[in-house]
């Protein structure tokens, strides 16, 4: 039973309001944890299965603008810019003083003629940011369709971690920039040296954090699923694909920023287009509000596509969302 | 509900106490922050002084600093006790960020990083001091791969370019002379890529790129090595490159001693320069400061000859030394064609070239700018093996 | 090993002889011995283990902590294999010499210590996991006879529910479900209740109790609490600590069906106190030699 003392997890109060707003006979909370349980599957089955997850996910974010989470980040962020634009403008610190400033950097990023050539009115800013993203998006997928497969049978198959392993682990330390000259000689074109010098460091990321997650499934579930006839394979699709999952998403959280980081080494090489090459250009050109504007437009979009990646893992397994939204009762 | 309740009260007291810790940083850092932006201290003059020269080797229009390193001309001119350390560039605009952060005194640069280094004022006032040398194939060598047709004249290699993959170092003294002849010639490449040396030395090698500009001695490295082809220079569309040295305005002020000195040592070196007797010293000089060059290809790039149909001149650098007619309308032009190209915010201020420190010391020594020229010898005139 | 008789009751026949080892079910462990690692430097964790565990009733493994009794269990359940000696289910050989490790099968499922749900699975995916795996049902016959049981278990309503969601106790009585859709022999429970407080644990072992009676499937039980032995249990093995041993074994004769009202009977508490001591004896001993569970 929910204790009505303790602090409510915010989805389980989105939750309430949903139901109310479905217009279920809820019971008045009985004493047996069995009854609750019953009235929550009762809502699931009312609405007809899952769609009541998409209702949580819009309650949750009803939930977090309503909640004083969104103003402390704002202040959080007045606090960062207020401190850089005292300190290179207005105090003239000695280490910030050659700094491009606040004032400076938004002039320029927002004007409707940049005196640099980049602002958010100019259409090349969204093309940079169209083809850095879509980089990511092929580096990160092929990450994820060769790490994940490799990092689950590394968990699975001692034979084959044995085989694998070693020479996995001696070519992980080496950062993407090593792999710039033999990556161009290696791949056909332009494009495909920059995917796989993102696709490096993902690759990693994704594959160690799966073996990691296939290695920490607890052995009472692979011996539960034997009891009960699963074969190997099924023990496999069934319980170690699912239960790695967790570790899996976070493994593909890190893996997108690392994909960020690795990006504006990549594009060293190909020297176009793409948020990377904004920064490294922007320095050979001297052009310094730019280099910011770069960076500051790199944060947002990988915080975008990040948050994208925890809100697709918790879509795809509620039974985790759920279990820690109450509390881990156990 | 409770909960609104105190969620409200608890960001009340969120924001009070981040306007308390922000007002308590205020303070505390408006007591310790006496100076602001510090202009760097030179001292007076007649004291010894800690010179940092920011030069690029792999440059070759810029080799009176090879030569200066080498020869220590400067020894003889500054006050005892100086110290001067030299750190190599890989690329101008590498040695002018360092100079707008304060950390390097004297650089030397080519025409476009020269030229953007003046443009920032509010961070450094950085001047023009002399010009190192002006050339028609030091920064303006356009080379192609070497499995491109063979072209009869540089205007068809030049016309060959349009649509095709073409990459240079940019904001170097290549990207405008690049930029520069696209638009005179109406082309335009299909892509137009930013890469640094390395990385087009393996484009070339990997068959990538069907073109580059790049200058000496780089580019006779990928000739000598049968990477690339040379098909056009500025020979070609009459288009000249230049070198130049910059010092920041803090040190003409406070130590013009020392801006005469050093320029003195620079009229020193660009006369050894001149000299055809020393172009092997010269080779070996270069070869002691880079790595990765053989001192057949240092050699060809400063004394090397080629054929007059693949842009190649007699003169290969003319040592202007002082701001000759020819230096300041290189400078005019090429300053318009940045403010067009929004590299630079507007034209060059005028008072960013100082010719007057090098006129002085001309007059002095009863010579005229330009003061020499490195000419092209046989190849035979090649001594090493 | 000891001559004298250790049961109260008549020996169990020979196996292949008479009717009542062959009910199904019945697990007789033999002269088993379980040593971990090498002669000099391994661990004894059983010692020359006997004892039969009759077809069709609970018994229950009473012990110290660490003591080998969860070794035993893993044995039968074929997780771990032995050292020597044999274990026979329904006079087959399941492990014995040639043969040092059992299958592990649906016959002899088991109910783990802190649970084995699999919380990625809904409870009905859970229940109906068995015969879906094993592929004699169809996906939708699997969750027909799923919802059946559970609701005949009185867990009707929380089929769409994630283990997750619900409490330890209702988790627990899923999962015995879910043991007992694929008809096994017999269930291995594995001091299921020993992570529940004792209010949720007099519900689950009326639970229990009940899904006994309905289904009547031998039931292997471990335990360290002395109560609970005695309260369920036909049968009560009271092991000695490790390397573990039967050290008195009891037929508990308070007859079925019980609820909690036997708790306070003049029987159950005379089987206390002749049990109390021994167990007592064993927990100090095990207690001294600082067993760690394993």
């Amino acid at each position: 039973m929910i204790a009505r003392d303790s602090p409510e997890p915010d989805w389980a109060r989105g939750y309430y309001r949903a139901q109310n707003k479905l217009k279920i006979k809820s019971h008045a909370m009985s004493e047996t944890e069995l009854t609750h349980s019953r009235v929550i599957a009762s809502a699931r089955e009312n609405t007809g299965g899952h769609v009541s997850t998409l209702a949580l996910t819009t309650h949750r974010v009803l939930q977090w603008l309503q909640s004083p989470r969104p103003y402390l980040m704002f202040i959080g962020f007045s606090l960062f810019l207020g401190f850089w634009y005292l300190a290179v403008e207005v105090w003239k610190l000695p280490r910030f003083a050659e700094m491009p400033g606040l004032t400076a950097v938004v002039s320029e990023w927002l004007s409707k003629n940049p005196t640099y050539g980049l602002s958010i009115f100019m259409e090349e800013y969204y093309l940079h940011i169209w083809v850095s993203t879509r980089r990511i998006a092929i580096a990160f997928f092929l990450a994820t369709a060769i790490g994940v497969p490799l990092g689950l049978f590394l968990g699975w198959s001692r034979r084959f971690k044995q085989y694998v392993f070693p020479v996995f682990e001696l070519l992980r330390p080496v950062p993407p920039l090593a792999w710039v000259p033999l990556a161009i000689v290696m791949f056909h074109g332009s494009e495909t040296p920059v995917i796989f010098l993102t696709f490096l460091a993902s690759f990693y990321a994704t594959a160690l954090n799966t073996m990691l997650g296939v290695e920490s499934i607890d052995v009472s579930y692979i011996r539960a699923a034997s009891c009960l006839g699963a074969k190997r394979w099924q023990v496999f699709r069934h319980i170690i694909v699912p239960g790695a999952l967790p570790f899996i998403f976070t493994g593909l959280q890190i893996s997108v920023g690392v994909a960020w980081f690795s990006l504006v080494a990549g594009e060293m090489v190909s020297g176009q287009y793409g948020l990377g090459y904004v920064i490294n250009t922007s320095y050979t050109m001297v052009r310094y509000p730019t280099i910011i504007i770069g960076m500051v437009t790199l944060g947002i979009v990988g915080y975008v596509t990040s948050a994208a990646i925890r809100l697709l893992g918790d879509y795809m397994m509620q039974w985790r969302t759920r279990e820690l939204a109450l509390g881990g009762d156990r | 509900m409770q909960y609104r309740q105190r969620a409200e009260s608890r960001v009340k007291s969120l924001t009070f106490g981040a306007l308390i810790t922000f007002s308590a940083l205020a303070t505390g850092f408006s007591t310790t922050t006496a100076q602001a932006a510090a202009v760097k201290e030179y001292g007076k003059p007649g004291e010894p002084i800690e010179l940092v020269i920011g030069y690029q080797p792999y440059y070759t229009e810029s080799w009176s600093g090879v030569i200066m390193r080498d020869k220590k001309f400067y020894e003889k001119y500054l006050p005892k006790g100086s110290n001067v350390s030299f750190q190599v560039g890989l690329q101008g605009a590498i040695i002018v960020n360092g100079m707008l952060a304060g950390k390097v005194d004297v650089g030397y640069v080519g025409d476009m990083p020269g030229i953007v280094s003046t443009s920032h004022p509010d961070v450094r006032d950085i001047r023009l001091v002399s010009v190192l040398g002006l050339g028609y194939d030091q920064c303006n060598v356009f080379l192609v791969r070497t499995d491109a047709p063979k072209f009869g004249s540089a205007e068809e290699a030049l016309k060959w370019l349009d649509g095709k993959t073409v990459a240079v170092p940019k904001g170097s003294c290549t990207d405008r002379f690049a930029q520069a002849v696209f638009k005179a010639k109406g082309l335009k490449p299909s892509e137009y890529l930013n890469q640094s040396i390395e990385v087009i030395t393996s484009g070339f090698r990997a068959k990538k790129l069907d073109a580059a500009v790049i200058w000496e001695p780089t580019a006779s490295r990928l000739i000598q090595e049968g990477l690339a082809r040379k098909v056009a220079t500025g020979a070609s569309v009459n288009e000249l490159d230049g070198g130049f040295m910059v010092m920041p305005q803090a040190l003409i002020e406070q130590r013009p001693d020392i801006v005469k000195g050093w320029l003195q040592a620079e009229l020193d070196a660009e006369l050894f320069f001149a000299d055809p007797k020393n172009a092997m010293e010269i080779a070996k000089m270069a070869v002691g400061q880079t790595t990765g060059f053989q001192e057949k290809s240092l050699w060809a790039s400063a004394f090397g000859t080629t054929p007059k149909a693949e842009g190649g001149t007699d003169v290969r650098i003319n040592l202007a030394y002082g701001f000759t007619p020819e230096a300041l309308d290189l400078i005019k032009k090429a300053s318009t064609f940045l403010v067009e190209i929004k590299s630079i915010p507007t034209e060059i201020r005028p008072e960013a070239v100082q010719p007057q420190f090098t006129a002085d010391i001309l007059k002095a020594r009863g010579l005229t700018a330009p003061i020499g020229q490195v000419k092209a010898q046989p190849d035979s005139a090649y001594a090493g093996n | 090993m000891s001559t004298q008789p250790l049961y109260t009751r008549a020996p169990m026949p020979i196996a292949g002889t008479s009717t009542q080892a062959n009910r199904e079910g019945g697990v007789r462990i033999i002269d088993v011995v379980k040593m971990y690692g090498t002669q000099d430097t391994g661990v004894l964790a059983v010692d020359h283990c006997t004892f039969d565990v009759p077809a069709g009733e609970i018994t229950v493994v009473v012990g110290p902590s660490g003591c080998g009794k969860t070794t035993l269990l893993n044995a039968i359940a074929g997780f771990h294999s032995l050292s020597s000696g044999s274990i026979y289910l329904d006079n087959e050989m399941l492990c014995g010499p040639g043969k040092l490790k059992a299958e592990p099968g649906p016959d002899r499922i088991v109910v783990f210590q802190n649970g084995a749900l699999f919380p990625w699975k809904t409870n009905i995916e859970n229940v109906a996991f068995g015969p879906i795996m094993q592929g004699y049902m169809t996906r939708k016959e699997a969750f027909e006879k799923a919802r059946g049981m559970m609701a005949d278990a009185g867990l009707h309503g929380i089929e769409s529910n994630f283990p997750g969601e619900i409490s330890s106790g209702v988790r627990r009585r899923v999962e015995i479900v879910r043991a007992l859709m694929t008809d096994p022999k017999i269930l291995l429970l594995d001091e299921p209740y020993r992570a529940l407080d004792s209010l949720t644990k007099s519900v689950m072992h009326e639970a229990l109790l009940e899904i006994f009676y309905k289904n009547r499937v031998t039931i292997f039980f471990i335990t360290h609490d002395l109560e609970e032995a005695i309260f369920l249990g036909h049968r009560l093995v009271i092991m000695t600590t490790r390397p573990c041993k039967p050290k008195k074994i009891l037929d508990i004769d308070i007859p079925h069906p019980r609820d909690y009202s036997v708790l306070t009977t003049k029987r159950f508490r005379e089987f206390m106190e002749e049990t109390a001591a021994a167990v007592h004896e064993e927990a100090t001993k095990a207690f001294a030699a600082g067993e760690k569970e394993r």
